[in-house]
Formats: structure tokens, sequence, C-alpha cells
């Protein structure tokens, strides 16, 4: 039960477990995008809808994942909630709507909320612009949200919930980098315990109240 | 226009579900109701029987929706029917409430026997089993409607002619059984002053009434627009007007504005029977009389005190408030927002609509609860942190008193504030103090452990009970295991809710809500789906309406004194709380 953060658990043929988190302000559709994308997985969600995650599990070539994805669904305005969700991640999901300028920085906001409570380089972060398909009404360039994740080392993307564009995609892409970090840390391992052993200073950080 | 999409199907779900509630809600009280009113039985066998043929056809029978109006009046017990304010509100075709409300009034009295009806008592439609007179059952069964709706009107673009306002607003403030009158006056209000410009059309139509008019019995004059008969509810109102004792005051004038997202609560609840004019609404407004009803208690928000007093209050400290006093203290204001809420505002349509432009009085009943829930939650992080005089030691013994509080939630089911002081202690700021965590000590921390667990592995435990196909409550879910019996996964059987009182986390519940429209508006769906939906959808709003009902069970005395600090506290901001949150211990 105490280990429920959901940090990567590899071992015994089970695939590695990763949290991820969607965060944005309300409306800009992150619900949807989950849904969108566990949507296979749509008939077991059913019974238990109100659960706080989804899960999804991905095959990426011989390896697979699963994903816990975290919602905060209309919880937006409840301020200290919020990091409730994202404590334990490893991945998170920023989005915002390209409609709405607003949100692009809200967005951004999160972004250092996030980075207020993680080591650079702890979770991997996507910028996702979500709602193309309402590109007349757009207010936030294609350029700008590009430059935006660029100059934070984000990954990026433009997605529609709606049309299903992009949607797997952006999943993927966070799929294939964290087992690429996994991987890098595994090799760091090997090579020598040691430099392990200075790094993993924080590890109690996050839980301080809970030991 | 969602009304034109599937109405039928919509409707015939609608009457289904209606009267499944009905007999669900328990044989007692429509065996009581079938007692007196001999129609009402082989009204709804008939029903069932209209239903099913409904159902085969995907049309509805002409006439059904016409007689579930006129079953609704000698059917309301107690003027409060849960199906009333859940059931309506997600099914587009009963959100026509002015046709509803016309059917109430016309299909039920006839104009032309309307003022006998209305002025004895000894009228066609027979007393209820509360010895309600016929115009006491109507009146309360256009309250519950008029209940449902205030802002949903709005949002399916049916705003009500400006004569409708007044005959809703007379009506709901004179019979009174909705448990809300004040917030829905005010949520009424709010939305005139949200009205087209269009409406002015109805300039010249509809005549003010005076708020002496009200006091001296004279009634409803010249609303010459509305498309009922005029007479009947004008009477009606009379002879309401005589009954009702004493002679209503005319209210204090106050403004109406859509409050701040965040922020102070104070002024959260205007007077009973406050309402305003717009001077550029449309005209035949009336002032609606202050009624005998004394204010509730929420109107004791703070009236900000002299800066004399106030710094008096600010010297005290929250540990001069015993746990049990802020705990009871705090649950009181949770308890009075979480009655007032109207379930249909946390409907994933209404909530979601609360950032749009023009709509920010949307859901105002549940904005109120968040705005609380973050009262509470900075007020803890701003004690904690403290002032820079104080040390590690000192914001442990805070923290630990917060831990104690948190205790006497839990024991009063209280977890709308105790889910607020968790995460304001797991808040970035309060979390990394590591010196002040330090401190505390081993029991309160052991205390801590227990509860945080508790708020993160909620889900868990909702995955258990997967296999039972039924969805686990919310309540069920804020409801802490058993310490040492580990029942707390097992749903309870629904009448336990009513046994004991609480004050659920409403989150959880928008989440669930928002969720469950997400899901709705994908069109993709097979039919089947989208009617599980909505029952779902349905059941978690009546989820609501009934611990609405267990909370009037509280019974806690305001104290002036922590209310005055609690609202007098200068909370620090998120951002000030962390940058705060460094200087006292600087990251590493």
């Amino acid at each position: 039960m105490a280990q429920a953060d959901g940090r990567p658990q590899p071992g015994a043929g089970q695939p590695h477990v990763f949290k991820l988190v969607l965060l944005g302000s309300g409306s800009v559709g992150k619900s949807s995008l989950a849904l969108r994308y566990v949507k296979n997985d749509f008939k077991s969600i059913l019974p238990t809808v109100g659960c706080a995650f989804f899960t999804k599990v991905v095959e990426l070539g011989a390896t697979s994942l699963k994903f816990e994805i975290w919602d905060t669904a209309g919880q937006e305005k409840y301020h200290s909630v919020c990091h409730l969700y994202f404590r334990g991640a490893n991945a998170a999901l920023l989005v915002y709507d390209i409609t709405s300028k607003d949100s692009f920085h809200k967005a951004q906001q999160w972004l250092k909320d996030l980075e207020r409570e993680f080591l650079p380089g702890e979770v991997v972060v996507m910028l996702v612009g979500n709602k193309t398909d309402l590109s007349e009404e757009r207010e936030v360039t294609f350029e700008e949200g590009k430059e935006f994740a660029e100059s934070q080392s984000l990954l990026f993307m433009e997605t529609s919930a709606r049309l299903n564009h992009q949607v797997t995609e952006a999943f993927s892409a966070i799929a294939r980098e964290l087992l690429q970090r996994a991987e890098r840390k595994e090799d760091q391992t090997r090579r020598g315990g040691a430099r392990l052993a200075l790094n993993q200073g924080p590890m109690g950080r996050a839980k301080c109240c809970a030991r | 226009l969602c009304l034109c999409r599937a109405p039928t199907r919509d409707i015939t779900e609608g009457l289904v579900n209606g009267f499944n509630y009905s007999t669900f809600l328990g044989p007692g009280k429509v065996h009581r109701a079938t007692d007196t009113i001999q129609g009402w039985t082989q009204c709804a066998a008939e029903f069932t029987l209209r239903l099913c043929e409904a159902r085969r056809l995907r049309a509805l029978q002409k006439g059904t929706l016409e007689k579930v109006a006129a079953s609704l009046v000698p059917a309301f017990p107690a003027g409060n029917i849960p199906h009333i304010c859940t059931l309506m509100p997600i099914h587009p075709a009963f959100s026509r409430a002015q046709w509803f409300l016309d059917e109430l009034l016309t299909s039920s009295y006839h104009s032309s026997d309307a003022i006998k009806v209305f002025s004895t008592s000894g009228g066609t439609p027979p007393h209820n089993d509360r010895g309600d007179t016929p115009q006491e059952q109507l009146a309360k069964a256009t309250a519950s409607v008029m209940g449902t709706w205030p802002d949903r009107v709005q949002y399916l673009g049916q705003p009500l002619i400006a004569p409708w306002f007044t005959l809703k607003e007379a009506l709901v403030l004179h019979s009174r059984p909705a448990p809300h009158p004040v917030g829905l006056v005010r949520s009424l209000w709010v939305e005139l002053a949200h009205l087209e410009p269009t409406e002015a059309q109805w300039e010249g139509e509809g005549t003010a009434v005076g708020e002496d008019d009200w006091g001296s019995g004279a009634g409803v004059q010249g609303v010459s627009g509305a498309r009922i008969p005029l007479k009947a509810v004008t009477s009606f109102l009379s002879v309401e007007m005589h009954r009702k004792e004493p002679a209503p005051e005319p209210p204090p004038e106050l403004k109406l504005t859509p409050e701040p997202e965040e922020g102070p609560a104070p002024g959260l609840e205007p007077g009973p029977a406050v309402v305003v004019l717009e001077p550029s609404g449309p005209p035949a407004l009336i002032r609606i009389p202050t009624t005998e009803r004394a204010p509730p208690q929420t109107t004791d928000y703070p009236r900000a005190g002299t800066p004399k007093h106030l710094t008096r209050e600010e010297k005290l400290n929250i540990l001069t408030f015993p746990p049990r006093l802020v705990a009871e203290q705090l649950t009181a204001m949770d308890v009075e927002l979480f009655k007032k809420v109207l379930p249909h505002q946390c409907l994933g349509s209404i909530w979601s609509q609360r950032r749009k432009p023009g709509k920010e009085h949307v859901a105002s009943t549940v904005r109120a609860t968040v705005r609380q829930f973050n009262y509470v939650a900075t007020c803890v992080i701003t004690t904690c942190l403290g002032d820079p005089s104080m040390m590690a030691w000192d914001r442990a013994k805070v923290v630990e008193h917060w831990i104690k509080v948190a205790k006497e939630c839990r024991l009063l089911r209280n977890f709308s504030s105790l889910h607020a002081i968790l995460a304001a202690l797991q808040s970035v700021a309060v979390h990394r103090l590591k010196k002040t965590w330090g401190q505390v000590s081993s029991l309160s921390l052991e205390d801590s452990l227990k509860m945080f667990t508790f708020l993160v592995p909620i889900t868990r435990r909702r995955n258990d009970t997967e296999s039972s196909g039924e969805p686990m409550s919310l309540e069920e879910v804020s409801h802490f295991p058993e310490e040492g019996t580990g029942q707390g996964a097992r749903p309870r059987p629904k009448e336990e809710f009513l046994e004991s009182e609480c004050v659920p986390f409403l989150g959880e519940y928008l989440k669930e809500l928002k969720a469950m429209d997400t899901l709705m508006e994908d069109d993709l769906e097979v039919e089947s789906d989208q009617l599980a939906k909505k029952e779902k959808v349905q059941r978690v709003l009546e989820e609501i309406v009934v611990l609405q009902e267990a909370a009037q069970k509280y019974q806690i005395e305001p104290e002036e004194q922590f209310r005055t600090w609690f609202w007098a506290l200068k909370r620090l901001s998120e951002n000030e709380s962390y940058i705060w949150s460094c200087q006292l211990e600087p990251q590493s």
C-alpha cells in the first residue's frame, strides 16, 4: 500500500509502470485526450469511471510499459489538491488550448510548479497544444508553442482530441523518452554504483512527512 | 440545439428513470401518497404501459409529458424531491422550464376554476398526506421545479421571459420548500442581469410591482406578457400573502456582481432576499419581500470588523483555538455551503462552463465550496509558515495542531476540510520544510501518515470493488477504513448514508461528473452505453442530494472569535508561500 507512488517497477516480466499526469487549466481538453488515448480500454473503464487514473499498456518494439494516466478533471480550482496529483509522477503532459492564449500562459505556470517539485530531468514533460480542429480561432501559433517548448527542453506536439489527431503519437513520444531515460539510468548503474550513490541524495525529498 | 437532437429518446429515458426512482425512493413515501391520491397508482400504471410502447417505437406518446407535470403536484410530499433536482437537468426534454411551469399552472388548475381553487381549501386536487392544501402543493412543486433550473434554462438558450422571473421568485420565496431559497433567488437575479438586450422587447409589457404592493397583498399586476392564467397566479399569490405572517419588510438593496474567483469569502452570502434591480435590466422587476425567516447561519460570514477589532484578533494564534473547536467551526461553514449546492451545478457540462466569458456566475454554489476549501488550505499553509521569529519547533507545533484538527474533522466526517488540511500540509511550501517536519512528534507523524496514505490510494480501494459491478460511492471512498478492521473497502448500503451526516469533498464528484460528461460527448457511442452513463450521472447527483439531506443533522453553533480570526487572517498566495518557505529553509 505504501508503495503507491508510481515509480518504475521493473522486473519479473512486469512492464515498467510510469505515472503520467495531465496538467493545464480547465476546459483545455485534458480528459478528452486521456479518454481518447485509452479508448480501446474504454469498456473496462466504464464501471469505475471516477477513478483517478486510467491505465494503458504501450508496446514499443520489444519492450512494453504501462502508463498510469492521472487526470485532475474539474479539480483545477482546488489549488493545493493538484500537487497531490503530480507528486511522484514520471511524466507530465502540459496541455493548453490553442484557441486560448490564457491557457498557454497557465501551462507555463504549471511548468514552474513542476520545477519546484522535481529536480531538472526528473520528469519527462511534454507541452501539448490541443484543439487543432478549431484552427480558425487559433490564438497561439504553432511556432510560439514550439519555441517555448524548445527553450525549456520540453517535447512538443499539437493535437486534436476530437479528431483523434496526433493523440497516440504524443503519448508514444513520451513513452519512448521514458524508456530511453530508464535505459540510460540502467547503464549508469551497471557502470558504476559509486556515482549513483552520490546522485541519490534527494530520494526521500518528497516524502519527509510520510516517513 | 441539443433539444432537437434526440428528444424522443431522452423523454423516454426520463420517464423510465423518473418513475423507477419514485418507487425506489422507498415504499413508505410513495405508498402514503397513493393512499391519499387515488389517481396516482392508476396514472403510474398507465404510464408504464405507455412507456413500453414509447420505448419500442422510440417515440413519445402524445400527452405523456403533460401527465408528468400533472402528477407532480399531489405527489410531492416534501417539496424537495430528489428526482426533480437530479433527473430533470440531465434530460433535455425536461429542461423546458417555461413549458413545464406553464403546464403545472394550467393543466392542474384550469383558469376558470383557479380562483375557486386558490381561495378555498376544498378544491378538486386533494390534500396530500401532509395536509398541504392544493395551493401549498402547487407552490412546493413549482418551487422544486424552479430549484432545478435557474441557470440551466439559460444554458439551453431558453431565457425565461421577464414576468416569469417575478412569478418564480414569488413562488419560491413564499413556499420556500426548496432548501436553498437564498442562493436560488440570487442566481436567478444574476442570471437576469445577464439576459440579452433583446429582453427589452418586454419593456412596457410587464409592470414593476413595488414592494409596498407586496406588503399590502395587492398581488402581481400587469404581467400581461405571460402565457399563463395570470388571474390564477395573482389570486394564488394574494392568498399566500395573507397567510404568511408578518408583513414583509422592504429588503436592503444590494448590488450583485459575480464574485471573484479566489480570495476571501466575506460577504459570500448576501442576506436573505437581497435582490438588486439592475437599472439597465428588463422592467417589470419586483423586489422580493423579506420573509419572516431569520437569516440563515451562513450569513454570518465576517462583516469585516473594525481595524481595531482586527488587530486584537490577529494577535490570536491558531494554537489558541482547541482542535475540536476549529474542526467544528470549519465544519459548520462547510455544511452551510454544501447544503446550498444545487446538484445540477456539479454536472460536467455546467461546471466546465465557468470559464467562458459571460458565464462567470455559472455554478456559483459549487464555486462557493471550492473557495471555502482553498481558504482553509491557505489558512493552514499561512499559519504553518508563520512569521520569521518562529523556530522550526514552533512551526512543528502548528503542524501538529493542524494534524489534530484534521483528526477531529475526520471524526466529524467533514471530508472537505479534512482534505483541504491534508492537501495544505502536503503543499510544496509546507512539505519541503524538513527541519519543521523533523520536529513533529512521532505520534503526530504517524497520524498524518495514516491520513496521507488515505488520500492518495483512494482509487486503489475503489478498484478493489470493481468486480462488484456497482460503482463505489464517493462517500464510501472518502470514508476511512476503520483501523484494524480493514472494512473500508466494502461498499455500504445506501440507507446508511442517512444515518450519519457528512460533508463530502465535492471535488471527487466534480471529477466523476466531468469524466462522464467527456465520455458522453462521444457521438460514436452505442445508445445503450449512453443510457448507462446518464443513469450513472443521475446516481451521482442523487447521492449528493441524499448527503445534503443527511447534512441537515449537523448542529454546530457558530463561535465568533474563531470565525473572526479565520476571516481576518491575511493569507499568503501560493507564490508568496513558496518564496517564504524558501527563505525559511533555502533550497539545497
